[in-house]
């Protein structure tokens, strides 16, 4: 006696079998106490199936968690992007820039027109203002020329030392005369 | 349509660009894939329900499911780099999501000391106001996840397409590059494997 296929129990199970199998899987498993017990075990199967709970709507937190974390996730995914590129670089490719580089400089150097040498700036002299402190007011001589001859002749003698300035008169108790020292 | 031109790549993209024109999402995931992080931004807000639903039925109710969320758009980011705009975001976002769920459910059965199903999370949690029928529900996707974690890589991801996501076999054919035959073919084998499995789980199977 061929058994009937598995197919076939689980539409038969589920009444989706095709109308013209139907009468003979139900006269085939009411014989066989084998398919009978295959039958048994798809309709639990069915049944655990059927038992599945519909999926609840997503929490909003969770959604928005998940958003945030996907979120930085996408911000270092770009940032390594960039940072990837360097060592990504083979070594050659370091000491090609390098050689290069030098390269560079060197036509620069030999090429480039010679810098004309600015000459040194001038530097303006600053005079600064000369602060000249007030003379100290001298003490004022007074002295009585006894006469006009003597004071003309020049031949007298100051009986003390002292400093004739320009335009100061200067006289003698003995009435000798005096002139203003030459510079 | 996006029917791929023998003329050229200067036709060929002229057809993308006619696509891009009547899909929004197609263009952002273009703009994305070229580095506008604002694009990508986009997309995340008009499909994260969409993921959001796919991952939750392949997973179930689980404090992972944010993690697996995030990872599933981490996945798509770098998928996006292969993107040329002939396919449907949605199928590109399908295919991350049921592969990262699967991955899920089989690094959870390799280390199930790390299970995580018990930590209590109010924040997505289904509302139910009868408990036995909680539990009986609770027990149902744990038996869905363990048997899918034990079934072979293309079996569980034809299974969840068409038992978990209701697609059908033609636009699974779409998904998994394969034609509809072969997915018919493997959809009943995975069946075959997942009322085994189940049955093994409940303490039935041989």
């Amino acid at each position: 006696m061929k058994h009937v296929s598995h197919e076939q129990l689980w539409n038969y199970a589920r009444a989706e079998l095709p109308a013209d199998e139907v009468a003979s899987v139900a006269e085939h498993v009411d014989a066989c106490v084998a398919c009978f017990s295959t039958l048994e075990d798809v309709r639990a199967a069915q049944r655990t199936l059927s038992l599945l709970p519909e999926p609840p709507p997503m929490p909003a937190a969770l959604a928005h968690r998940v958003g945030s974390n996907l979120a930085d996730a996408l911000d270092s995914r770009q940032a390594q992007r960039w940072l990837s590129w360097f060592p990504s670089m083979p070594r050659w490719s370091w000491a090609a820039l390098a050689v290069g580089s030098l390269a560079a400089a060197a036509w620069l150097a030999v090429h480039s027109p010679p810098v004309a040498v600015p000459p040194p700036p001038v530097v303006a002299e600053v005079v600064e203002p000369v602060v000249v402190p007030p003379v100290p007011a001298l003490p004022k001589l007074t002295a009585t020329v006894a006469s006009a001859k003597h004071a003309r002749s020049g031949t007298a003698a100051l009986g003390k030392s002292q400093v004739v300035h320009e335009g100061s008169s200067l006289s003698t108790e003995k009435g000798g005369s005096l002139s203003p020292p030459r510079r | 349509m996006t029917a791929r031109l023998s003329y050229g790549p200067m036709h060929s993209d002229l057809a993308l660009l006619d696509a891009s024109r009547v899909d929004p999402l197609r263009t952002l995931a273009l703009q994305a894939r070229d580095g506008e992080s604002v694009a990508f931004t986009q997309l995340y807000e008009r499909t994260r329900e969409q993921a959001w639903r796919v991952l939750y039925r392949v997973v179930g109710h689980s404090p992972d499911l944010e993690d697996l969320l995030q990872e599933a758009y981490v996945q798509l980011m770098k998928a996006l780099k292969g993107y040329r705009g002939d396919s449907k975001v949605t199928t590109f976002l399908h295919r991350v999501c049921v592969n990262v769920g699967l991955m899920h459910l089989r690094s959870k059965r390799r280390r199930p000391e790390e299970t995580t199903d018990d930590v209590p999370d109010t924040e997505s949690a289904p509302e139910t106001s009868n408990p036995e029928r909680a539990a009986e529900v609770k027990q149902a996707a744990v038996l869905v996840q363990q048997a899918l974690a034990t079934m072979s890589d293309d079996k569980a991801t034809v299974f969840a397409y068409h038992d978990l996501l209701g697609l059908k076999p033609e636009e699974i054919a779409d998904l998994v590059d394969a034609p509809v035959n072969t997915v018919r073919s493997r959809l009943n084998r995975a069946r075959a494997d997942f009322t085994v499995a189940v049955s093994k789980l409940k303490g039935r199977g041989p």
